[in-house]
């Protein structure tokens, strides 16, 4: 029997067989993946979600090998990681005994549950005290920082892509990552994996870029106006958990079709305030965690020299920071109006925040604003508007899932 | 086939709807914390 050197190492024989292009494609991939992780472990973006995306794209790009095709017979090269297009319930019962990490992605991904997960862990980690203490405040700038969301609709419709699609990708402006994930697999299952890396990229990227903006368009004085975190009133927890049981079982009566992640908040935040420490503790520390290691390496190893070449990759790279610019600039705008209506009295930095990427824009909003004035305290004030850009994006996703599904 | 003008008019659609879906949150937010207020007194009186 004639062997050949490479038959011993098939990573790198199907590097040799591969189109140039393609490979060189790959081998970008896995240099991706290595600066992913350098620059998790440098901090310089978010380590929770990048590194075990880092990890799962120089990985499995590095894996490749030949292996049996769908039709008897034939080869195609892949790895031992996941098959994303088997379509059979037979197909899926083969894979599921050949890829390891097929049962989680089977599982987990193609129902949105991994959303609902990360939803429900956030819902643990959420506090609703200032929400419930300025409502209207919180509410309206969350709003104003959905203008991403909105705008980015008709622009991608202009490049393109067609109402489902457009409609996948404008809600990366909410910047909430399972929410992107969910919309995308309900509208356009064929692009969720591009879609959701771009979001979670640019969520990664936020807590360096939203400064910039900040200092660019908020002067100095403004962004130095001091809020008295003493001033917060304290919300009894009861009325917190009310407000839960209520506007959930609202949203869920209007929106049907975005329960799974309404009621996945909402029983985080249920668990929280019924003060029921066990739970709080598996939400937050197990199921939050755990999904969150899941969700990051999973989406790494779907990030395949396939995902790169589709010609709408540079698009969707494009309009995730269109979407992401115009609700950062949608919030600003919101925290002047706030400025202005009371006298000076409200920092237009909390404007920021309401891009629900939770809390990471209130952390940013109480960075820049600690920066030039150290008696600044922001972080609570914040965290209102935070948590109503959750609220305002699972609205507009709901919105989307609802109207735009319906759309041809 | 795909209109950038009827994809505008459908955003603002969702933006109006979301507008007033936060205005209905806020509502419930405000009749919770009346009743919990109006408890709080009948407890003390």
């Amino acid at each position: 029997m004639n062997y050949r050197l490479l038959d011993f190492f098939p990573g790198i024989d199907t590097f040799l067989s591969m189109d140039p292009t393609h490979a060189l494609i790959r081998l970008f991939l896995i240099l991706l993946g290595f600066l992913f992780i350098y620059l998790a472990y440098k901090d310089i973006l978010d380590p929770i979600i990048i590194l075990p995306m880092g990890i799962g794209l120089c990985m499995v790009n590095a894996g490749i090998m030949w292996m049996p095709g769908i039709v008897e017979g034939t080869t195609k090269m892949s790895s031992m990681f996941l098959d994303p297009m088997v379509q059979t319930a037979e197909e899926h019962i083969n894979a599921i005994q050949i890829y390891f990490l097929q049962p989680v992605y089977a599982l987990t991904f193609s129902n949105g549950l991994i959303a609902c997960l990360v939803f429900l862990g956030i819902g643990a980690i959420t506090d609703l005290d200032f929400l419930i203490a300025n409502p209207a405040l919180s509410m309206l700038l969350a709003v104003a920082a959905e203008l991403g969301s909105i705008l980015t609709f008709p622009i991608a419709v202009g490049m393109g892509f067609n109402y489902h699609e457009a409609a996948a990708i404008a809600v990366v402006g909410g910047a909430d990552g399972p929410m992107v994930l969910f919309t995308s697999l309900y509208l356009a299952k064929n692009l969720f994996v591009p879609i959701t890396i771009v979001a979670y990229l640019y969520l990664s990227l936020v807590y360096a870029g939203y400064p910039f903006m900040i200092k660019l368009l908020i002067p100095k004085h403004m962004r130095a106006v001091e809020m008295d975190p003493l001033k917060i009133t304290k919300v009894p927890r009861g009325e917190k958990l009310a407000f839960c049981v209520l506007a959930g079982t609202v949203l869920c009566l209007l929106f049907p079709v975005a329960a799974p992640l309404f009621v996945c908040f909402f029983l985080g935040v249920a668990v929280k305030e019924g003060n029921v420490p066990r739970l709080i503790k598996v939400s937050d520390e197990v199921i939050l965690n755990g999904s969150t290691l899941f969700l990051g390496f999973t989406l790494g190893c779907l990030l395949s020299v396939d995902v790169v070449v589709d010609p709408k990759m540079l698009k969707l790279i494009l309009l995730g920071f269109i979407a992401l610019f115009l609700s950062g600039l949608g919030g600003l705008i919101g925290g002047l109006i706030a400025y202005k209506i009371s006298g000076g009295k409200i920092n237009p930095l909390i404007g920021i925040a309401a891009v629900s990427c939770v809390p990471t824009t209130a952390k940013v909003a109480h960075k820049c604003a600690h920066e030039v004035n150290n008696k600044c305290f922001l972080l609570p004030y914040a965290m209102g508007p935070n948590v109503a850009g959750v609220i305002t994006t699972a609205i507009i996703a709901a919105c989307y899932c609802s109207i735009v599904s319906k759309l041809p | 086939m795909y209109s950038m003008g009827f994809a505008l008019k459908i955003g603002f659609l969702i933006y109006l709807l979301t507008f007033l879906i936060s205005l209905m949150v806020v509502g419930i937010i405000i009749l919770i914390r009346k009743a919990s207020r109006l408890g709080t007194k009948e407890k003390l009186n």
